[in-house]
């Protein structure tokens, strides 16, 4: 068996004389960097993809509140553009309060002794809220007008600049009407 | 150079490489950070942006709810008429029906707001003449059967007869823009 052996492996001297001191370093560092290259780009790429993951998300969820805000938006002009035509409507309105009230209650509150030779009611054109009023009564007591007056302040209104000039046998009085809501 | 040294130049070549590849993948990912960092950024933006829209929505539609209830419930009647032929239609068929004796009218249009809801209107003078009571209703009809209608002019006096009275009116009927 020795024999054998030796044939095969026949003495022989060593091919290289072994690495010097300073390059045995450079294997050990090349398994160092080897290994931590192993972890370190593990990590990295894991982080890498989290990363990824996460940007996808916020920008899915930026894409989802940019949409919101955009129907916000949306719902907003359409509020603002409703409000407007609303404006319009209610300053219309406001000029619009119904007139027959008025003058069936100046009506009623005229008594026996007294007829309304005339009554106007014209809206201020600038301010149709503002209606102004003349009234002449003829014949009747002094508190004639007072009565009349107290009926349209029933109806929610207020006089402004109200004169009176008391004839012989006829009564002017003239007002500004404003209705208490406006 | 001995075959030990070209080893030795090889695996330090090696390990540049690998370092160099760790680094590329590093600086990667600090670049996906920043990437990731920036789309935060925005996200938080966005959300702040449609949480400020969802108060300003909500503010306004608190401050305007009153206007536009008045609007909603108010819209019908100034809808039902869009014309001026079909204003003078209805006032003339209330004319009728409330069988006033109806002395003159004249209808024209006229400008209220360029450019608004109502941009024009109807102004339609009458001139009636009838028993005093049977005038005041139909006016009240007329305010109840056109509740958009705004009287400029109303002016009562003595008709020549009786009871009746002389009506001077004037009666302005929005009609809405398109």
């Amino acid at each position: 068996m020795n024999y054998l052996i030796h044939d095969i492996k026949s003495e022989r001297q060593n091919v290289s004389g072994g690495l010097p001191v300073g390059y045995k370093l450079i294997p050990i560092l090349f398994y160092l960097v080897s290994a931590s290259s192993i972890a370190l780009s593990a990590y990295f790429y894991l982080s890498k993809k989290a990363y990824e993951t996460a940007e996808s998300d916020y920008q899915n969820r930026t894409s989802q509140a940019q949409s919101e805000e955009g129907s916000l938006q949306a719902k907003q002009k359409t509020i603002v553009a409703e409000s407007k035509k609303a404006e319009v409507v209610a300053k219309w309105l406001e000029g619009s309060r119904p007139l027959q009230p008025v003058t069936v209650v100046i009506g009623r509150s005229i008594n026996k002794e007294s007829t309304i030779a005339e009554l106007s009611l014209e809206r201020n054109p600038d301010i149709p809220a503002h209606t102004f009023m003349q009234l002449k009564v003829d014949g009747g007591s002094a508190g004639q007008i007072e009565n009349s007056l107290d009926s349209i302040y029933a109806l929610g209104y207020e006089t402004y600049s109200a004169q009176q000039v008391k004839g012989e046998k006829s009564t002017d009085f003239q007002a500004t009407l404003i209705h208490k809501s406006k | 150079m001995k075959n030990h040294q070209s080893a030795c130049f090889l695996l330090l070549f090696v390990i540049g490489a690998m370092l160099y590849g760790v680094n590329s993948l590093r600086n990667s990912t600090s670049a996906q950070r920043d990437a990731m960092q920036k789309a935060l950024v925005e996200t938080e933006a966005a959300t702040q942006q449609a949480q400020l829209a969802q108060i300003q929505l909500k503010t306004l539609e608190a401050k305007t709810a009153q206007l536009r209830d008045i609007y909603n419930q108010w819209k019908p009647h100034f809808e039902t008429l869009h014309s001026a032929p079909e204003v003078e239609q209805r006032i003339v068929e209330l004319i009728r029906e409330g069988k006033v004796f109806l002395v003159s009218q004249k209808f024209q249009p006229i400008d209220v707001e360029k450019g608004s809801l109502i941009p024009q209107a109807l102004s339609a003078d009458l001139v009636v003449e009838d028993d005093y009571t049977q005038a005041l209703n139909w006016l009240g009809r007329l305010e109840e059967s056109l509740p958009s209608c705004r009287i400029t002019k109303c002016v009562l006096s003595r008709g020549d007869r009786g009871n009746d009275i002389h009506l001077v009116l004037q009666v302005q009927v929005p009609i809405l823009g398109s």
